[in-house]
């Protein structure tokens, strides 16, 4: 009863561990990415709605996580391996970020001779560095081994 | 880990491109295992022993670095 348990709990970590979906994907996934960016920037200059920038940079995150678990045209256990690479510098990346750089925005608003407060990177400035930080590396990692 | 998959393939006169197709791995896998950058797996070592007729343990060969 508990080894069928736990077998069944090890098939469901597998698949959710290597869940993919296909590589067309990919082309949505920048779609919805470029729309999302053109859009801020967009709003940036005429609107400059609240509304529009959250929205937009929600589907900045989404494109790149389309982008990020869409599959390669033929992905091998190489790729794989790349890939599990670019998440694990990404993680680590993000991490140190998130740590460091309120100290680094309060020295330079020190500097600067602005008001200094210490305060958190945001939720979107995280998300949106993993994620980015993720498909440029594995896209880098892949140049790097052509 | 040190191999020599690319005599291997020069033995058997097909490019890195054919013998990618034959295992079903990208041209690029092959070159990262031909210069020693990347181990590939079980699976994959067992793949190459069949198109070379060889067992894994001919043309792949522990270093000093992995004892």
């Amino acid at each position: 009863m508990k080894d069928q348990f736990l077998d069944r709990e090890r098939k469901s970590a597998k698949r959710l561990a290597s869940m993919q979906i296909p590589n067309s994907f990919k082309k949505v996934g920048v779609l919805i990415a470029a729309i999302s960016f053109i859009g801020l920037i967009a709003n940036k200059l005429i609107l400059n709605a609240e509304e529009i920038r959250f929205l937009c940079r929600h589907g900045l995150i989404v494109g790149f996580l389309i982008i990020s678990i869409a599959r390669d045209k033929q992905e091998d256990e190489f790729i794989k391996d790349l890939r599990l690479k670019s998440y694990f510098f990404a993680f680590i990346f993000c991490v140190a970020y998130s740590v460091v750089m309120p100290y680094i925005d309060y020295l330079v608003d020190l500097f600067r001779d602005k008001e200094s407060v210490l305060k958190d990177s945001g939720d979107f400035m995280i998300l949106w560095m993993l994620i980015c930080v993720q498909v440029f590396y594995f896209e880098y990692l892949k140049r790097l081994f052509k | 880990m040190k191999n020599t998959i690319k005599v291997e393939r020069a033995i058997l006169n097909i490019t890195q491109e054919q013998l990618a197709d034959k295992i079903n791995v990208t041209r690029q896998t092959i070159n990262s295992i031909e210069k020693n950058r990347y181990v590939p797996s079980t699976v994959l070592a067992l793949k190459l022993s069949k198109v070379f007729n060889k067992p894994v343990n001919e043309f792949f060969e522990l270093t000093d670095e992995d004892k």
